[in-house]
């Protein structure tokens, strides 16, 4: 068994720009930064395509993938008359991608990235040579998170982003996203911001955890909140290992404008940019509430096309 | 005289505009604190501390309080006036500080824990007291780390036995292992001092962070 798959979720489209592109980024940069570390036998980059209306994104994206992703890359494609059975009036269901990326991953840990977010050195570092390798006397927990830093519009360009991901004082330069969940702020009516309720860097869930909570809740099919609701079932079970001061915020988001981005959406610090997509009800976030998901969850009876690149 | 009248005018017009510009400014603030209770609001970085501060040494040796000018037992005082029974002592010495997110997770766990937490910070370096004041304060507005004072006429050589006699009223502490202050606490005794462990720090148990705990 490997120890880790990449999770990443995307489609062939337009969303804010040039998706396309930044997923291909992502996809290159993930496998480039694994094939440098040497742990390509133990790792692997899952890229669901959820639901491509005009071609997949195996076939638009395969000319422009790097010859590292050989091997490492499996592209798993979710056509839309599949995904529109399972996401109602949702244009792109997350939970269900992500579940479909579980069920059809090979690794120990599920690490789920955004499909436009870079992996650092410093996670490279904790999980290939530390996490579960080192035994310091005590259980690492099966769950994680890290929040993530936002790459300017300079920053982003292809010709410097690596700099910033790999020189370690450029690297602590770039914005951290969600400043108030990164350092679990006390507000003054006695609320703590989860390190956990940010926007993700990186989700990392054990195989065992993600079975036992039955996965991303698919009632939850529009943007936002699912990882933290998700994370809240594990919390109140289980230790969450705070990767986001460990590593202190090691994953980069590409800039992107927001204009298809989340609506109504008031735990984004970018909620003024205001945009048309419908998100999941907030009080997913305040409230525990069930995880309805039947047996066959993560499309387990669908029979989907998979390609090992 | 026209002139005179004309250049006292537009005097005051200009301390009127700048008033008012202040008063806009204060408003602002105001507004953007009440919905950062309601909304994500982005936090104003400090980039300057809002308190007095002068780096000092940490040294082994502490001036009995009767040995003490009355500036610095005014001092002690002052700082003890800020200190509540749910604060906490922080202990940082900035060369045994290898990763300030340690003690910041530390200061998290306190929090998440006891609500009503607040911090007096002993540090020897300017930057580590910065950063804590920009992560532990609510819009510039609340702040989580108690403000020292520092009365520039008192001697140096004090400096660091007016923060230790403050720290010994406090029952609880965090501080980087092997600190001047934590063994003369320890000495005194009846008092818990936390040294996070580097690695264990950052496994947290959520279960107070979960909705309906």
């Amino acid at each position: 068994m490997k120890r880790i798959s990449y999770i990443l979720v995307s489609r062939n489209d337009n969303y804010n720009g040039d998706s396309v592109g930044r997923c291909v980024n992502t996809v290159n940069h993930a496998c480039e930064i694994i094939a440098k570390n040497n742990v390509v036998d133990q790792s692997e980059v899952v890229l669901v395509d959820w639901c491509s209306r005009s071609g997949s994104l195996r076939e638009s994206i395969s000319s422009r993938l790097v010859p590292e992703a050989k091997g490492l890359l499996k592209i798993v494609t979710v056509p839309p008359e599949v995904a529109d059975r399972h996401q109602g009036d949702s244009p792109f269901s997350e939970v269900h991608a992500m579940n479909v990326g579980f069920r059809n991953m090979e690794g120990k840990h599920f690490a789920r990235i955004d499909q436009d977010t870079l992996i650092g050195q410093r996670f490279m570092d904790w999980f290939y040579h530390e996490y579960e390798v080192k035994d310091y006397g005590w259980s690492w927990p099966r769950a994680a998170f890290c929040s993530r830093r936002n790459l300017s519009e300079d920053q982003s360009h292809h010709s410097v982003f690596r700099d910033y991901i790999y020189d370690q004082q450029l690297s602590r330069k770039v914005d951290i996203c969600h400043e108030h969940n990164h350092y679990s702020r006390l507000m003054p009516n006695g609320e703590v911001f989860p390190f956990y309720g940010g926007a993700v860097g990186v989700m990392m869930v054990d195989r065992e955890c993600y079975l036992e909570h039955k996965g991303f809740n698919e009632k939850l099919v529009y943007m936002n909140s699912m990882d933290t609701e998700f994370l809240n079932r594990i919390a109140a079970k289980e230790d969450i290992y705070n990767l986001c001061l460990s590593i202190d915020a090691d994953f980069y988001h590409q800039n992107h404008d927001r204009s298809e981005g989340a609506s109504n959406d008031t735990t984004q610090p970018h909620a003024q940019q205001e945009g048309e997509r419908k998100t999941n009800d907030l009080d997913i976030r305040n409230k525990m509430i069930d995880n309805p998901n039947p047996d066959n969850w993560g499309l387990l009876d669908e029979d989907l096309e998979i390609t090992i690149v | 005289m026209i002139s005179y009248f004309k250049k006292k005018l537009n005097k005051a017009k200009t301390a009127y505009e700048n008033k008012s510009l202040q008063i806009l400014k204060y408003l602002d603030r105001e507004l953007n604190y009440e919905q950062s209770l309601k909304y994500y609001t982005e936090q104003d970085k400090i980039k300057k501390l809002t308190m007095e501060y002068k780096s000092y040494k940490f040294e082994n040796e502490i001036h009995s309080l009767s040995s003490m000018p009355e500036t610095a037992i005014e001092e002690i005082i002052r700082i003890n006036k800020r200190i509540t029974e749910h604060t906490w002592g922080v202990i940082l010495e900035a060369d045994k500080v290898s990763d300030i997110n340690v003690y910041i997770a530390q200061m998290n766990k306190v929090q998440i824990n006891a609500r009503k937490a607040n911090f007096f910070v002993v540090t020897d370096s300017e930057d580590i007291l910065l950063k804590l004041n920009d992560v532990f304060n609510w819009m510039n507005k609340i702040f989580y780390i108690v403000p020292n004072t520092y009365n520039h006429n008192i001697d140096k050589k004090y400096r660091n036995s007016i923060n230790f006699h403050c720290l010994k009223h406090l029952e609880k502490h965090v501080s980087t292992p092997g600190s001047v202050h934590m063994n003369m606490l320890k000495e005194i005794g009846g008092i818990q001092v936390t040294v996070p462990n580097q690695n264990r720090v950052f496994c947290f148990n959520s279960k107070r962070l979960v909705p309906g705990s």
